[in-house]
């Protein structure tokens, strides 16, 4: 053979490799794959590294990126699942309204308008699965007239045991003006519930008592104390492997990437941890971990997050994963 | 085969029966790559130019972040004294939707659901008596009368729940839901007064 013949082969195989490469992810994986999307309902500002991320609270004239950072900027991400016959929200974020501004959020976008954006009209969402019960993750639900709720029964326990515990401090939605220190019925005010209720009212809910298929592949996990007591993850089968939503329970990607604990509310560490360690037994690592509040999302930091775009008030859409035969949405 | 008929007349006319210098496969592979390569930046560079075309005409809004002034003296104590308040009725809000939601999924009987309703309407009619009993700074009449309302819109609603312990039909329970919607928005809306940060980011 040649010193030509030998690097035209090599080229050859070189272009080879790459046309594969590039098909690859056009090639139908086998069994259901769902088109994914993450988008961005608003961003919740200065929240102090510490109180997000204990590990990774602020010391002053430290140069560790561990511990330099004052203030994280949380976004308050839905996850949005189209496959078959299904249109599945997974957290539906909150409502800002004339009485509930959250005076240190921005840029917050209504759902509907960024379901929109992705050529999905309110009405088409069959499911919605709420990682918690948590009012800025269980917020629009009356927005989707159409979508049958799962809802952990754990959750719902867990919420009126709180309410119902014999000691006041215990027992409290808010312990105090402005805050509720982390208490167990923390952050269920009685509008969120009764959107809860709604559903129940309506014939729309599933009360789910640990795993659940929902649609083919589609299962949902409990994690029960993982941020609250009914927590529950979200498994889905895609053309880039399989995702794990984990609403609260991930409320960082980097801590499940680091094994640091995020967003302690109503959390048992070790809980939180263990469901970490389901999303590295499902999805083989912790890449394909969708997280609610991952200060990077929607950079190339993220890599999940990383084709995004910009929607209506600086909000933020991205494409995860797009099942054979759909098309972009992507402008 | 000429180079004539492997370019169809776009490359510059070459000796016949040697290939062009371009064409040779020494020099062709690597350059239909580069050739490629330009092609994807090219497309690459358009897309960014639509992308931050598409983020600079986006209909930005400024944040609604305003300085809210400090509650008077007056109002902080009107405040104080409502947020002991305050909270048994949201124990009472949180009891109707769980009477509700027991019965509906069938974890309640009928002498269960209206215990529990009964006792959520006692807490209300003794919240109702003592919220009455404030005396608001006149700045402050319109949050009063706010809560007030909320408060009946509760007492409305825990009567409306309890009337399906007479005749069983649960179109009261659909009746009395957005009355304890609304009572939900309006603890909200005086919240947002009086006690702002009342949820935080959870």
């Amino acid at each position: 053979m040649t010193k030509q013949t030998r690097m035209s082969v090599s080229v050859l195989l070189a272009l080879v490799v790459l046309a594969l490469s590039l098909g690859a992810q056009s090639v139908p994986a086998q069994g259901p794959s769902y088109s994914v999307w993450l988008v961005r309902n608003s961003v919740f500002k200065d929240v102090p590294a510490g109180a997000f991320m204990p590990d990774r609270a602020f010391v002053p004239g430290s140069t560790s990126p561990m511990n330099n950072q004052v203030f994280f900027q949380l976004p308050v991400n839905v996850g949005v699942i189209k496959g078959g016959k299904d249109v599945i929200l997974y957290d539906t974020g909150w409502k800002q309204q004339d009485y509930l501004k959250m005076t240190n959020s921005v840029n917050w976008a209504p759902l509907p308008d960024l379901l929109g954006r992705l050529g999905i009209q309110a009405g088409d969402v069959t499911k919605i699965v709420i990682g918690h019960g948590h009012w800025d993750h269980a917020g629009t639900l009356a927005d989707f007239p159409n979508a049958v709720l799962y809802v952990q029964k754990a959750e719902l326990e867990g919420i009126e045991w709180a309410l119902n515990y014999p000691h006041p401090r215990i027992a409290a939605v808010n312990t105090s003006q402005g805050g509720c220190a982390r208490t167990p019925a923390c952050g269920y005010p009685p509008l969120t519930l009764q959107e809860i209720y709604g559903k129940v009212l309506a014939g729309k809910a599933v009360v789910v008592d640990g795993t659940m298929e929902i649609a083919p592949g589609v299962i949902i996990h409990p994690a029960h104390r993982a941020h609250t007591a009914g927590s529950q993850l979200l498994e889905v089968p895609t053309t880039i492997g399989k995702l794990v939503f984990g609403s609260d329970a991930y409320s960082s990607w980097e801590g499940i990437r680091d094994w640091m604990i995020a967003n302690p509310q109503q959390t048992d560490t070790v809980q939180q941890f263990l469901a970490y360690e389901k999303c590295y037994k499902i999805t083989g690592g912790y890449q394909n971990c969708v997280a609610a509040h991952e200060p990077l999302s929607y950079s190339d930091k993220y890599p999940l997050t990383k084709n995004f775009w910009t929607g209506p008030n600086d909000s933020r859409l991205a494409e995860v994963a797009l099942a054979p035969g759909e098309k972009t949405r992507k402008p | 085969m000429s180079s004539q008929d492997v370019s169809s007349g776009s490359v510059v006319s070459t000796t016949p029966g040697e290939p062009h210098r371009f064409l040779r496969p020494k020099l062709l592979v690597p350059g239909v790559i580069v050739l490629a390569l330009l092609a994807v930046l090219c497309a690459s560079l358009l897309r960014e130019g639509t992308i931050a075309g598409l983020t600079a005409g986006t209909e930005t809004r400024p944040s609604p972040a305003p300085a809210r002034p400090a509650l008077a003296p007056a109002e902080e104590a009107y405040a104080q004294a409502l947020w002991v308040i305050h909270a048994d009725v949201k124990h009472a809000a949180h009891d109707l939707t769980f009477s509700g939601l027991r019965y509906k999924l069938k974890q309640a009987d009928g002498p269960d659901f209206a215990a529990r309703v009964l006792d959520a309407a006692r807490t209300l009619d003794g919240a109702e008596a003592r919220v009455r009993a404030l005396a608001p700074p006149p700045s402050l009449n319109q949050v009063h009368a706010q809560y007030l309302g909320a408060v009946q819109l509760f007492q409305r609603s825990a009567a409306e729940m309890l009337r399906v312990t007479v005749d069983g039909r649960d179109e009261h329970l659909k009746a009395a839901y957005p009355l304890s919607l609304k009572a939900s928005e309006e603890l909200l809306r005086v919240g947002d007064a009086i006690w702002p940060g009342e949820y935080l980011p959870n």
